[in-house]
């Protein structure tokens, strides 16, 4: 049971990493990227053919890992502007199309065998509180913890991560208050896709991946985003947490299929709690 | 209590009283919109409604079409307590409302906007089938000249013909009450008195009317009694010229006391 | 069909809409009489069919405002349940597939429930958790479903003097053809003029006394009706149900991508766009790119929003004039 509390913790926290990019992305833009877990995937590959070929450590993929996603989705933002309204449905619709060719194309290049970064030395079991874990799983929620504070500080602190902000809660008057929306859009949207592709590599080592794998990382980023209140970055790693472990202990006590079934009913009370008339948005 | 007396006594004791609102407040987070506001409207009367902007005239309206409820207080009609009622059975029972910024099907016809309220507006259509419905929407557009225009799309329309399809849209639900939100802004005057002149046809044939309005002569021609707002508070209820005369009102409006 | 505008000053464009629709029509109806060796045209054909009926149905509460990312919910219902009343029921196709219909509409009215008040995209994820959902259970209630394994032996269509093959055939075009009548008598009943006042204002809606959310779960069970009658049919085609096919991501996002493919404002735009993508993807896409059918459906979607807002039935109809650009159907 606690070994299975803890093991939630570790991975909530990569969960709200995963999820980082894309309330980033919709906090801004107000796009619902259902293509991100397809750039996490992306990411996964990418590290898992550094590691395969080179004997890159996960942690050293990241930075390669996040490049190409981060192209592709700055890349996106001259499309964003043709998309008719009403916006968010139909952007939506659109990054479906885009998770699509992205799966296709991860198919194209790298096969649909089942993928895993296994690091031997990340196996090796440490203790924390009398509790056994591997040491690499502790490790990935340390560099989640690291860049996720990194982001905070960058939000709270710089002129750019208010700049952000003040887009999220009202283009129009960050606008007249000097700031450039469509920078601030392609800056976000580089930002989220490098995160998404960044969390890649970390996901891989927990988790084995497919081209199809990306429904996943989408839905938990979905599910933490509507929770943390849409937009709201501060949210993410609470809700990640709660997710984590409250899918660990439906696993532990009822087998996988309670895991699965835990998150879906958390998005299914999520929507109805946050979902109605009056959801909003901005970046908090 | 409500009311000062519009028309005589003997009238107002015989008018059917056909909405009430008892103590109703509202709050949004910390402002308190509109507070413990009591109004009674009777058939075939012409309310207006007054005060400057923020006073709490557009919220009294929400409340009273059902579009929000009030943090405290009732709604009645007919004698019956319809507060938690939503705004398409509150339409459904007689209760229909203009919005102060139009908002017509933008890729409907014109007939099709107005035949909507005809399908499933107050029981008692002449026609619950869609082409009779789409003719009969014809001769209500008719009312407000606009029936040459009936096949086109609601997005082809000036600002000022929104408007009139607005009212057009409310009352071909066959209203009992029809709450009127700024209809003139933005008309010209000869437009205003062709749709203040529709509204009086529309009290002779017994509906009761309730006006948010900036333009007050325009009022004074047709109202039959005056309800003044100040900070979401009733200041002064009862003939329109004493109300608009008022001290409390020229202060209101004026910010400072009447000399 | 298009309807409404300046139709009247093009009447020969018009009518070439509607000699390709009686032309389909009986082509439709006499293609299994034909002579030769045609088992797999018809199987494309009844492929198509049942594909359009999935995307006719997802266009119905679409027109409304919600876009559902989840009709695999319905169609694997429908899959589900017509094939156990066959296999532990016993009960005649002819009856176990309209009552497993029935059930999927039953579900579109508890989606409507769950989610008929959510906005946008809130609704459309609440959808593909609802067919996620399902899909769990599916694969994990072993003793009904035979979990992963599937249910096998599913019987077929037991129409008399037909072939097997034909039988599907003529079941897919009657239920296409019942599901487009349906639609049409929706658009041009006061329910249609509801159901597009909603989309395009529900408060405004309200305001005109439509209660939305009877409107809207009219459209889910409506829709659930044949998106679940489309699933009992491919249970019966194909003799064998599992969670993978039945509950399949693809089922949600076929009907989506066609129906916005061939012009979701049309009556018959969904069963278009079934026809060129699925059509094209069988006859020319999968024998350039054996398995990369999500490529063509990706691109398709990506096409549309981006250049072809109203799909191209819309886009035709524009440029043969019948109906001045800009303008909505």
């Amino acid at each position: 049971m606690f070994e299975a509390i803890l093991s939630g913790l570790i991975t909530g926290t990569l969960y709200a990493l995963l999820a980082s990019g894309f309330a980033l992305v919709f906090g801004v833009t107000g796009v619902f990227n259902l293509a991100h877990g397809d750039l996490v995937i992306l990411g996964a590959y990418v590290g898992e053919f550094l590691w395969r070929l080179a004997g890159w450590s996960p942690l050293l993929a990241m930075p390669a890992a996040a490049l190409p996603a981060m192209l592709l989705a700055a890349g996106a933002r001259p499309l964003l502007s043709r998309v008719g309204s009403p916006f968010v449905l139909r952007s939506v619709v659109l990054t479906f199309g885009a998770s699509l060719l992205l799966q296709s194309a991860l198919q194209t290049a790298f096969t649909a065998d089942f993928r895993l970064i296994a690091v031997p030395a990340w196996d090796r079991g440490i203790r924390i509180f009398g509790l056994r874990v591997a040491a690499g799983r502790v490790l990935i929620a340390a560099m989640a913890l690291a860049i996720l504070s990194l982001l905070h500080l960058v939000f709270t602190r710089t002129f750019f991560g208010k700049s952000l902000r003040a887009v999220s809660l009202d283009r129009e008057g960050a606008a007249l208050a000097g700031i450039d929306p469509a920078r601030v859009d392609r800056v976000a949207l580089a930002l989220g896709g490098a995160l998404a592709g960044a969390s890649g590599p970390l996901f891989a080592a927990i988790h084995s991946v497919t081209p199809s794998a990306g429904i996943g990382p989408t839905l938990t980023a979905i599910v933490l985003t509507i929770f943390g209140g849409v937009g709201s970055m501060r949210g993410l790693l609470p809700g990640g947490l709660l997710l984590g472990v409250a899918e660990a202990v439906a696993a532990w006590a009822g087998g996988a299929m309670w895991r699965d079934l835990t998150s879906l009913a958390f998005l299914l009370l999520l929507l109805r709690w946050r979902g109605g008339p009056q959801a909003g948005r901005g970046l908090a | 209590m409500a009311g000062g007396p519009g028309g005589s006594a003997a009238q107002r004791e015989h008018a059917v009283i056909l909405c009430e609102a008892i103590r109703l407040s509202r709050r949004f987070g910390g402002i308190l919109a509109l507070e413990e506001v009591t109004l009674q409207i009777e058939a075939a009367t012409i309310v207006a409604l007054i005060g400057p902007n923020g006073s709490g005239k557009t919220t009294l309206f929400n409340l009273l079409a059902g579009a929000l409820r009030p943090s405290a207080g009732l709604v009645r009609w007919r004698g019956r307590e319809i507060t938690a009622w939503p705004p398409h059975r509150r339409c459904r029972a007689g209760i229909n409302r203009t919005f102060q910024v139009a908002q017509p099907f933008l890729d409907l016809t014109l007939a099709e906007n107005v035949a909507l309220g005809l399908l499933y507006g107050k029981p008692g259509a002449p026609s619950g089938r869609r082409r009779e419905a789409e003719a009969s929407a014809r001769e209500v557009l008719a009312e407000l000249g606009l029936e040459g225009k009936s096949g086109e799309a609601a997005r082809s329309l000036s600002l000022g013909d929104r408007k009139r399809l607005e009212l057009c849209m409310a009352v071909a639900t066959r209203p009992d009450l029809l709450l009127v939100d700024e209809i003139l802004a933005g008309q010209s005057p000869a437009s205003a008195r062709e749709i203040l002149g529709y509204l009086a046809r529309l009290r002779a044939k017994g509906t009761a009317i309730c006006l948010i309005e900036h333009r007050l002569q325009a009022l004074l021609a047709v109202a039959d009694r005056a309800v003044a707002l100040h900070a979401g508070r009733v200041i002064a209820e009862g003939r329109p010229e004493a109300v608009i005369g008022s001290p409390a009102v020229l202060e209101s409006y004026l910010g400072e006391p009447a000399a | 069909m298009p309807e409404g505008g300046s139709a009247a000053a093009f009447p020969p464009a018009r009518a070439a809409f509607r000699w390709a629709g009686i032309g389909g029509a009986a082509l439709a109806l006499g293609l299994p009489l034909l002579p030769g060796q045609q088992e797999y045209l018809l199987y494309l054909m009844t492929m198509t069919f049942l594909f359009g009926l999935l995307a006719e149905s997802w266009s119905l509460p679409a027109q409304a405002g919600l876009i559902s990312f989840g009709h695999a919910a319905f169609f694997g219902v429908g899959a589900y349940g017509s094939a156990l009343l066959s296999l532990k029921l016993q009960l005649s196709p002819w009856i176990g597939l309209p009552t497993a219909a029935l059930l999927a509409s039953a579900f579109g009215l508890l989606a409507a429930g769950v989610a008929g008040n959510l906005t946008g995209p809130y609704f459309s994820l609440a959808t593909l958790a609802m067919a996620e959902i399902l899909r769990v259970i599916a694969l994990n209630w072993t003793t009904l479903t035979e979990g992963a394994w599937g249910l096998v032996g599913v019987p077929g269509l037991p129409w008399s003097g037909l072939g097997a093959r034909a039988a599907d055939y003529y079941a897919a075009l009657l239920m296409l053809a019942a599901a487009c009548g349906a639609s049409a008598w929706i658009r041009r009943a006061p329910l249609g003029l509801a159901i597009q006042a909603i989309r395009q204002g529900e408060a405004r809606a309200a305001a005109s006394g439509v209660d939305a959310r009877r409107v809207k779960r009219i459209a889910l069970a409506v829709s659930g009706l044949f998106a679940g009658g489309a699933g009992a049919l491919h249970a019966h085609i194909f003799h064998w149900v599992d969670p993978a096919s039945a509950f399949s991501l693809n089922l949600s996002v076929l009907p989506l991508v066609m129906a916005l493919f061939g012009g979701n404002g049309y009556l018959l735009g969904p069963a278009v766009g079934a026809l060129v993508l699925y059509l094209g993807n069988e006859l020319i896409f999968q024998r350039l790119a054996p398995g990369g059918h999500l490529w063509l459906y990706g691109g398709a979607v990506i096409l549309v929003i981006l250049a072809l807002p109203e799909g191209i039935l819309g886009w035709l109809v524009v440029r043969a004039g019948l109906r001045p650009r800009g303008s909505t159907p």
